[in-house]
C-alpha cells in the first residue's frame, strides 16, 4: 500500500504549484492593477481632500470602520459585550476586488460585520474553534434532514390534527420541564413518521408518545419513565404499546436523529442579532409557533429559524431590520425573507380588514397579566 | 363524516379514551419488529462485559468478517435504552476513516440489540499488554495523529465521546490504521447544556468531571486522548503508576494542586478543595513519561493541563509541531 506523503513533500508540492500558479496570473493581474487604479484615483482624491478638512477642523483622522466599531462594542445594560470587525478584516483571502465593488465604495460606508464569538475566545464551553464547521456541515446536511408533505401523504390525518399535536406535545415539554431540543426533535420524528408511514387518527398522540420518548432519551439527563407517557394519554395506551411503537418509528426512521433542527440554527441567529431578553423571547416564540404551522415544513430548518429572527425585528421595530452580520450568519439576504412581508402586507390591507393590524389577543393570557409580560 | 371539531379541540384525553386497541402496534400487525435477521453467522465470541457480549461473525451476503455487539435491555419496561439510541444515532452522522462503521441495527427475543461493525483485529488495550505496548515512536505518532483525527471531526460534527480508552481505540493491525469505537456515552453537546458527571473510566476521566462539574465541552475528549498518549508511551495508565488514594488526588500529585491562579473557578467548583487534599507541589509529566521526544512531552502538558479553558483542542493538535514528520504505515 502506498504511502501517505509527509507533511513536508504535501508542502514542497504546494509551493511549487503556488510559484507556477503567480507566474500564471501575474500578465492578469498587472493588467488589472492598472485599470483599478484608473478607476480609484478619483475616488482616493477625495477622500484625501475629506480627510484633510477633518484635519484642519481639529479632529484626529479616524477610519470609518474604527469610530462605528468603538459605538457598537459599548455594550447595553443586559448585553454580551461584542467586538466588530469591517468585512474586509473578515476574509483576508478575498484580496482582489471587482470594478463593481470599486464603484459601490465610494457610495456606501464599508459594511460592519460583528465577530459574534469574540466574546466567548475564552469560554470553552464554546467550542468556538469548531463553530463554523459546525455550521457548514448544519447547512449542508439540513435539506436531507426535514421532511415534507407528509400530511399530504396521509389519508386520515390533517394539517389541523398536526397542529393540535404539536400543542399538546408543547404542553407536555412545559409540564415535564424538558428541553427545548427535546421538544424540536420531537416534533421532527413526528414529521418524518408521517413522512413515511400512514398513521390512523386514532394512533396519531402515539406517535406523539413515543416520539417524546425517543427525544428525551436523546436529549435528556433523566428522561421521563413510560409510565409517565402512560399517564399523560389518559391511559388510551397501554406501556406495551408505546414501547412498540418506539421501535417501529426507530426502524422506519433508520435511528436517524442526529438531525439539524431549526433550534440550532435560531439559537446562532439569535446570537447574531446582538439580542435583548425581548427579542430572544419573541424569536422563540415565533419559532414555536412556525412548529404548529405546517407550511413552514416547505422551508429549511435555517430559514425558519433566520425568518422568526427577521419576523422578531421586525415586530419589535429593531433597526436594521436585517444586516450584514445576520447575512452573513444566516446566509439569507433581506430579500430572501421578504416573503413574510408579502403576507403582512395583504393582510394590513383593508379589502382583508387589516386583520395584521390588530393587537394580540390579550384575554388569551391568564388573569392578571399584561401583554408585555 | 367524521367531525375535526367535536374530536379534535378537546383534550387527547377523552379522544383516545375510546381506544379499544391501537392496530399499528397489536401483534396481529406485521409490522413487529421482533427477532430481525442480521444476517450474519456467529463464528466465536470476542468479547463479555457488563453491557452484554460481542460476536465475531461472518456476513452471509459478502462472506466478510464482522463484528456483532448484543447489548442486554436490562430495563426492559423502559424500551430502548438512552445510551443505544444515541450510539446508533450519532454512528449513523459520522463518516470518518478512523471512526469504527455500524453496518447494521436489529433486534433479537425483545431482550438483545444487535449492532453490525466492520470487525478490527484488536484494541489499543490489548495492543499495550499482550505486545508490550508500541515502542517505537513512530507507530505512537502514527495512532496520536489518527486519534486525534477522529476527535476532531466529532468535535467539528457537535459531538462529544465522553468515554476514550485504549479499549475504546481498536486497531486493524494490516494497515496500522486505528477507529474509535464505543459511542455509548456520546452525545450532542451545546455550550449552556448540563450533562451528567457520572461518566467515562475514571482513569481516564478529566478532572473537570471527578470534580462533579455538569457543564464541559470538547476538552473532557482531550484529557482522556493525553492519557491514551502518556499510556502508549509508558505502557500502563498514567495515574495508576501514582500511588494515590484517588484519581484526582493522582492528577494533583502528578500535576500540582490547583489554585484560583492556576484554574479559575477551581474553589466555585469544589468549595473543599483545601480540606479533601493537601496542596501538592507538581511531581512533572517527564518524572513519569521519560521516553518522549521533547515535541511530544510539550503536546502531552498541553493536553493534561488542569484548566479546560487552556487545555489544546484537536484541531490545534494535529497542527502542533509533534506531528511535523508524521508517517502513514
Amino acid at each position: 500500500m502506498a504511502s501517505r506523503p509527509t507533511v513536508q513533500q504535501q508542502a514542497r508540492a504546494l509551493v511549487i504549484q503556488q510559484s507556477l500558479q503567480s507566474k500564471r496570473v501575474s500578465l492578469v493581474k498587472s493588467f488589472g492593477a492598472k485599470l483599478l487604479a484608473t478607476v480609484q484615483a478619483p475616488a482616493a482624491a477625495e477622500n484625501n481632500m475629506k480627510q484633510a478638512c477633518a484635519n484642519v477642523a481639529g479632529a484626529p483622522p479616524v477610519a470609518k470602520g474604527v469610530a462605528l466599531a468603538k459605538r457598537a462594542v459599548a455594550p447595553k445594560p443586559g448585553q454580551k459585550k461584542v467586538t466588530v470587525k469591517p468585512k474586509s478584516e473578515e476574509k483576508k483571502e478575498k484580496k482582489s476586488c471587482s470594478l463593481t465593488s470599486v464603484f459601490t465604495a465610494r457610495s456606501k460606508p464599508k459594511d460592519q460585520i460583528l465577530d459574534i464569538d469574540a466574546s466567548d475566545v475564552d469560554n470553552e464551553l464554546a467550542a468556538v474553534e469548531y463553530i463554523d464547521d459546525i455550521y457548514k456541515f448544519y447547512k449542508l446536511v439540513e435539506n436531507e434532514s426535514h421532511p415534507r408533505d407528509n400530511i399530504d401523504s396521509q389519508p386520515e390525518i390533517t394539517e389541523r390534527m398536526r397542529a393540535i399535536l404539536v400543542d399538546w406535545l408543547i404542553q407536555v415539554q412545559t409540564k415535564f420541564e424538558l428541553s427545548l431540543e427535546t421538544l424540536y426533535l420531537t416534533i421532527n420524528i413526528v414529521d418524518w413518521f408521517l413522512a413515511v408511514k400512514n398513521v390512523p387518527k386514532r394512533e396519531l398522540q402515539l406517535v406523539g408518545i413515543s416520539a417524546v420518548q425517543m427525544a428525551t432519551k436523546y436529549e435528556e439527563i433523566y428522561p421521563p419513565q413510560v409510565h409517565n407517557f402512560v399517564f399523560l394519554s389518559g391511559r388510551a395506551y397501554t406501556h406495551e404499546q408505546i414501547l412498540i411503537m418506539e421501535k417501529i418509528i426507530l426502524a422506519k426512521l433508520d435511528w436517524t436523529l442526529t438531525v439539524p433542527i431549526p433550534l440550532v440554527f435560531l439559537l446562532r441567529f439569535i446570537k447574531a442579532s446582538v439580542p435583548d431578553q425581548e427579542l430572544e423571547n419573541m424569536a422563540h416564540f415565533l419559532s414555536e409557533l412556525g412548529l404548529m404551522n405546517y407550511a413552514t415544513e416547505m422551508y429549511w430548518p435555517s430559514m425558519v429559524a433566520a425568518s422568526a429572527v427577521f419576523a422578531a425585528r421586525c415586530t419589535l421595530n429593531k433597526a436594521p431590520l436585517w444586516n450584514e452580520t445576520l447575512k452573513l450568519q444566516t446566509g439569507y439576504s433581506q430579500e430572501q425573507l421578504m416573503y413574510l412581508k408579502v403576507v403582512y402586507r395583504k393582510y394590513s390591507d383593508p379589502q382583508k380588514g387589516a386583520v395584521a393590524l390588530l393587537p394580540p389577543a390579550k384575554n388569551l393570557l391568564p388573569e392578571g397579566s399584561s401583554a408585555s409580560q | 363524516m367524521w367531525n375535526e371539531e367535536s374530536d379534535w379541540i378537546g383534550s387527547f384525553d377523552a379522544l383516545l379514551a375510546r381506544l379499544a386497541e391501537c392496530s399499528m402496534c397489536s401483534r396481529r400487525s406485521g409490522e413487529r419488529p421482533g427477532a430481525a435477521q442480521m444476517d450474519v453467522k456467529i463464528l466465536d465470541v470476542a468479547a463479555e462485559g457488563g453491557y452484554g457480549r460481542v460476536f465475531r461473525c461472518l456476513d452471509v451476503h459478502t462472506g466478510a468478517l464482522v463484528a456483532m455487539k448484543q447489548i442486554t435491555m436490562v430495563r426492559l419496561s423502559q424500551g430502548i435504552p438512552a445510551q443505544i439510541i444515541r450510539e446508533v444515532s450519532l454512528l449513523r452522522e459520522l463518516h470518518h476513516a478512523n471512526i469504527v462503521k455500524l453496518l447494521r441495527v436489529g433486534f433479537t427475543e425483545n431482550r438483545y440489540v444487535n449492532l453490525v461493525f466492520e470487525h478490527l483485529d484488536y484494541d489499543l488495550h490489548q495492543f499495550i499488554v499482550n505486545r508490550g505496548y508500541p515502542k517505537d515512536a513512530t507507530t505512537v505518532k502514527s495512532f496520536m495523529f489518527q486519534i486525534l483525527s477522529a476527535v476532531a471531526y466529532c468535535h467539528s460534527r457537535k459531538v462529544l465521546h465522553r468515554d476514550l480508552k485504549p479499549s475504546n481505540v481498536l486497531i486493524n493491525h494490516s494497515k496500522r490504521l486505528i477507529k474509535l469505537a464505543d459511542f455509548g456515552l456520546a452525545r450532542e453537546f451545546a455550550d449552556d447544556f448540563l450533562y451528567t458527571e457520572k461518566l467515562g473510566t475514571s482513569w481516564y476521566r478529566a478532572p473537570e468531571i471527578l470534580c462533579h462539574s455538569r457543564q464541559y465541552s470538547t476538552q473532557v475528549d482531550l484529557w482522556s486522548v493525553g492519557c491514551i498518549f502518556a499510556e502508549m508511551v509508558i505502557g500502563q495508565p498514567l495515574f495508576q503508576v501514582i500511588n494515590c488514594r484517588d484519581e484526582l488526588e493522582g492528577i494533583f500529585k502528578l500535576l500540582g494542586t490547583p489554585t484560583e491562579e492556576t484554574w479559575p473557578g477551581i474553589t466555585k467548583l469544589m468549595p473543599n478543595l483545601h480540606i479533601y487534599c493537601s496542596k501538592f507541589d507538581p511531581l512533572g509529566l517527564e518524572t513519569f513519561v521519560t521516553d518522549l521526544e521533547p515535541s511530544g512531552l510539550n503536546l502531552l502538558s498541553m493536553m493534561l493541563c488542569l484548566d479546560p479553558s487552556k487545555r489544546i483542542s484537536a484541531e490545534a493538535s494535529l497542527k502542533h509541531a509533534y506531528f511535523t514528520d508524521v508517517n502513514w504505515i
